[in-house]
């Protein structure tokens, strides 16, 4: 990784050897921090725990091996005829509502399902994903080795870069922007679908659909508190799935939702034409209803973006799993775009950007193995902050001085740099620094 | 069109097109090795009801594009429905199933193996604990009290 300044001061340090592993980890830790914020603005892990124990400390059991299988009471026909690997892939193909219950049948079941390695990771490394399924009720509809394609996977599935979040429905990894502003990313209600898609509400019954769970959702903290059956959400993609296999192709669905608006239109044209010569006439029926005919709304999905608790109903935080390494990377944010990006913004901070472009940077996340010190090399205000950090031989601070207000933090001097400072203690006060 | 000979564990033997019987990875990469071959094949795991069983299928499947090697795992997990097809071949009594299952297995023959995990997967999917218990003479060996816990901590638990 080649160091590069934009404003060509390279001289005074030459590209990788500057940086040395161990400045490496201390980059990583005095740079960067968990935004634990935007966890706890979607189905936030306190909440998927308090109200799911999800209790696997039974893996007490001693989960069976080659050598010890069948095990009595042994799992009945199964075990009698099959190996248990093959006993395994039949369990991969469960989806995880029907895994939980066959782990209910006896103990060699629920050591089995435990000893799944598919499962064990899942309920190792992310035992929320499945408390988030559970919630949602849509654990019926996702199997295990989904799940486990999406822990292992690394890239948000949408735009490629680093994603610390899951998104149930579709059971792919999303990044924070794609999740808040993409409108794919939209569960919509099945009114709305059906609408939307021009299909039948009795044929999207079959899809999955979401319970939304009540809770405090967005950063803003929208508190969201449900009716007893709340209104399921389907996915926007599964939806057009289907009415593509309904109506044949893309171009033939876009058709029928034009026809059918176009009719409501035409009828809505003729009544206001009749109400329009009603009324124009010199004296009016007291018996006709004086309010004229109101366009009728396209149900188009209206979408708050960043702010649509809806989006935030059906996302999960999903940490990366290495399966190789067993490592395991939440994701951190960088404390130099957080002070580039912190304050609150007002009109003359999106110019450049834009607001969304400028959210995406503040919020943009990186993976603890790599994937950050990378973006340290081309952030230029983390690196401004190391840079003087180095040069002023200051002593890394502990990790808790970070949360503690003014007197702590990292003191960097000079006249932009003491700037960033004031903000920085601020900025890091909502997340705890540190990347490992 | 080539035709080898299989002998099943029973001592039958079964005359099948090679094209059929290069659906079995093992029998392929046996023919592989030892070229052309007049004899029979042995198969000491499976006997015939199950080989002719398994060759219904591979030949109604020949056509198929092969496997690929590793991407297709993916996916393959992904779905699973069964095509027509198979849910019909696959009506049959429990241990016809396990023993297609293991000769699938045994065979090297990936997709059949497949067909018939998610078969059993189908038998469990959407049970309660009990039918599934009953589908497959599986014995109970939890406490009532126990099987409540289990069950109360795999469910959401919606707070009002």
């Amino acid at each position: 990784m080649a160091y590069k300044s934009s404003d060509g001061d390279n001289h005074t340090m030459s590209s990788s050897t500057y940086y040395t592993p161990s400045d490496n980890f201390e980059i990583l830790h005095l740079l960067s921090f968990r935004r634990t914020k935007l966890h706890d603005a979607v189905l936030s892990p306190a909440k998927l725990r308090q109200n799911c124990s999800l209790d696997h400390d039974r893996t007490t059991l001693t989960p069976p091996t080659s050598s010890t299988y069948p095990f009595p009471p042994g799992l009945g026909d199964l075990s009698a005829f099959l190996p248990l690997e093959i006993i395994n892939e039949i369990l991969l193909f469960l989806d995880i509502s029907s895994l939980l219950t066959f782990g209910q049948t006896n103990t060699t079941a629920l050591a089995t399902i435990n000893a799944l390695p598919e499962y064990r990771a899942i309920i190792t490394h992310a035992p929320d994903v499945v408390r988030a399924y559970l919630a949602t009720n849509l654990s019926s509809h996702t199997n295990t080795h989904q799940v486990f394609q999406a822990l292992t996977s690394k890239l948000c599935s949408y735009c490629n870069s680093f994603g610390a979040f899951i998104f149930l429905l579709e059971c792919r990894r999303v990044c924070w922007h794609c999740h808040t502003q993409d409108p794919e990313l939209l569960p919509i209600c099945r009114g709305l679908a059906a609408v939307s898609f021009g299909v039948s509400p009795e044929a999207l019954a079959g899809l999955p659909a979401l319970r939304p769970v009540s809770g405090t959702y967005t950063l803003r903290g929208i508190h969201c508190s449900l009716a007893r059956d709340p209104t399921p959400l389907v996915s926007r993609a599964a939806a057009r799935r289907l009415a593509v296999k309904i109506h044949g192709s893309e171009n033939a669905v876009g058709a029928f939702v034009g026809a059918q608006r176009e009719s409501q239109l035409s009828s809505y044209r003729i009544q206001r034409a009749v109400f329009n010569n009603i009324h124009t006439l010199p004296y009016s029926y007291p018996a006709v209803n004086n309010r004229a005919p109101s366009e009728p709304t396209y149900y188009a999905d209206k979408d708050n973006k960043d702010d649509d608790v809806r989006r935030y109903q059906g996302v999960a935080p999903l940490p990366v799993l290495n399966p190789r390494t067993g490592m395991l990377e939440h994701g951190v944010c960088c404390v130099g775009c957080d002070v580039a990006y912190s304050k609150a913004p007002t009109v003359a901070h999106y110019i450049p950007f834009g607001r969304v472009a400028w959210l995406r940077r503040k919020h943009e996340m990186f993976g603890e193995a790599g994937g950050f010190l990378e973006h340290f090399f081309r952030c230029e205000q983390a690196r401004s902050i190391w840079e003087a950090w180095k040069e002023k031989g200051v002593v890394v601070p502990a990790p808790e001085g970070y949360g503690g207000g003014h007197g702590g933090g990292i003191e960097v001097y000079g006249e932009m740099l003491g700037l960033l400072q004031a903000q920085l203690t601020g900025a890091i006060a909502e997340g705890i620094v540190g990347g490992l | 069109m080539s035709e080898i000979k299989l002998l099943s564990s029973d001592q039958a033997t079964i005359t099948v097109e090679k094209s059929v019987a290069e659906r079995s990875i093992l029998i392929k990469n046996m023919l592989e090795d030892v070229g052309e071959v007049t004899e029979a094949i042995p198969i000491p795991n499976v006997n015939e009801n199950v080989l002719k069983k398994v060759i219904e299928w591979c030949e109604h499947h020949k056509g198929d594009p092969p496997a690929q090697a590793d991407d297709d795992s993916d996916s393959r997990k992904k779905s699973s429905d069964i095509d027509e097809w198979d849910q019909k071949f696959m009506q049959v009594d429990q241990e016809m199933l396990f023993e297609i299952i293991l000769a699938a297995n045994y065979l090297d023959i990936k997709p059949l193996l497949d067909v018939g995990c998610k078969t059993v997967a189908n038998m469990i999917k959407g049970k309660s604990p009990e039918e599934i218990r009953k589908t497959f003479n599986i014995q109970n060996d939890f406490t009532p009290e126990e099987e409540e816990q289990i069950r109360r901590e795999n469910e959401w638990a919606e707070d009002r």
